[in-house]
């Protein structure tokens, strides 16, 4: 099974190109540190409610990059807000990526390429080799958002991280999607981690957004 | 957490008191489980002594709901207060799952 983090990977990265969709400004950030306190509460190791975050178990996951990020959430002695968590993780996003890319390139999911566009950039690509696992999850999410099921676990986090991250317009028409918004709102809501998560990144649009139309003004 | 169960027609009537944290989310999944597989497929879950549900808490209410429908079976939640409504509300659980306001709204007919 893929992790979080990797699912996120995979929806965000545009299938032909093997490079990352246009996101919003530190969206995939956000997600990747989301995606990571989400996986390690789905196993267990993390509990949140509405005023913090506290480790419950520190077993290790046997997933390294997992098993940093709960290290690290026990150096801090006194419980801190989610938010305080997706922030510090967010900043380490760089680092976060490669090692996330590195694991989907060594399970033979993405293989790199460098390629040279008009002599100029080196643009590093991610062509999907084994699209089996993206396929899988996006059908996954649109029967579940076309239907009035109860969604497990797994799919509440897949279904806020993508709609975060804007991704889930892709999986749907126009015109199926303008139905289908209301669901995806009440299915991302779901998740008190992804709330938080959802609620960094529109805050930082919203700041990026004053700052750009201050500067338009000026 | 504290889970008593009690039985009214088909129904398994189930009432949790205390803290529902991630020991407590556990406890609850394999109450529920154990009904299942004893054949019980209508439950109905009292939540009015619960004073507070974390987000383990609220991912075993909906895990096991899943799972009773998926077994052909219903279940509803009533008496909902405080701090978990406030967090049921905020979560958007209320809008997933059944809420009655009693234990004979819940009741299936």
């Amino acid at each position: 099974m893929l992790s979080f983090a990797e699912e996120i990977f995979l929806l965000a990265l545009d299938d032909k190109q093997g490079v990352i969709k246009p996101l919003p400004v530190s969206a995939l950030d956000y997600a990747l540190a989301g995606a990571m306190l989400m996986d390690l509460a789905l196993q267990d190791r993390i509990d949140t409610d509405l005023t913090s975050l506290s480790v419950t178990d520190t077993k290790p996951t046997g997933d390294p990059i997992l098993d940093d990020v709960l290290r690290d959430l026990q150096q801090n002695p006194v419980p801190q807000p989610t938010s305080f968590w997706l922030k510090h993780f967010a900043d380490q996003s760089k680092r976060i990526q490669e090692r996330v890319l590195a694991r989907l390139i060594q399970k033979g999911i993405l293989k790199q390429e460098n390629r040279r566009i008009l002599w100029v950039f080196e643009v590093r690509r991610y062509p999907v080799m084994d699209n089996h696992e993206v396929k899988e999850v996006k059908t996954r999410l649109r029967e579940l958002i076309l239907s009035d099921d109860i969604p497990d676990s797994r799919e509440v986090v897949l279904i806020n991280l993508g709609n975060a991250c804007r991704l889930l317009d892709d999986l749907f028409t126009p015109a199926e999607y303008e139905k289908v918004r209301a669901r995806i709102v009440a299915l991302a809501r779901l998740d008190l981690i992804g709330q938080e998560m959802a609620k960094s990144i529109r805050e930082i649009e919203r700041t990026m957004a004053i700052a750009m139309s201050m500067t338009m003004m000026a | 957490m504290n889970i008593s169960t009690s039985k009214i027609d088909q129904a398994v009537v189930m009432e949790l008191a205390g803290r529902m944290d991630v020991i407590a989310a556990m406890e609850y999944e394999k109450a529920i489980m154990a009904c299942l597989q004893r054949g019980d497929l209508k439950f109905v879950v009292d939540l009015n002594a619960l004073d507070y549900v974390s987000s383990a808490g609220l991912r075993s209410l909906l895990t096991t709901a899943k799972k009773v429908k998926e077994s052909k079976g219903m279940v509803n939640f009533c008496n909902v207060k405080g701090v978990v409504k406030e967090v049921f509300a905020m979560s958007g659980f209320d809008t997933i799952l059944p809420i009655f306001k009693s234990v004979k709204d819940a009741l299936p007919s």
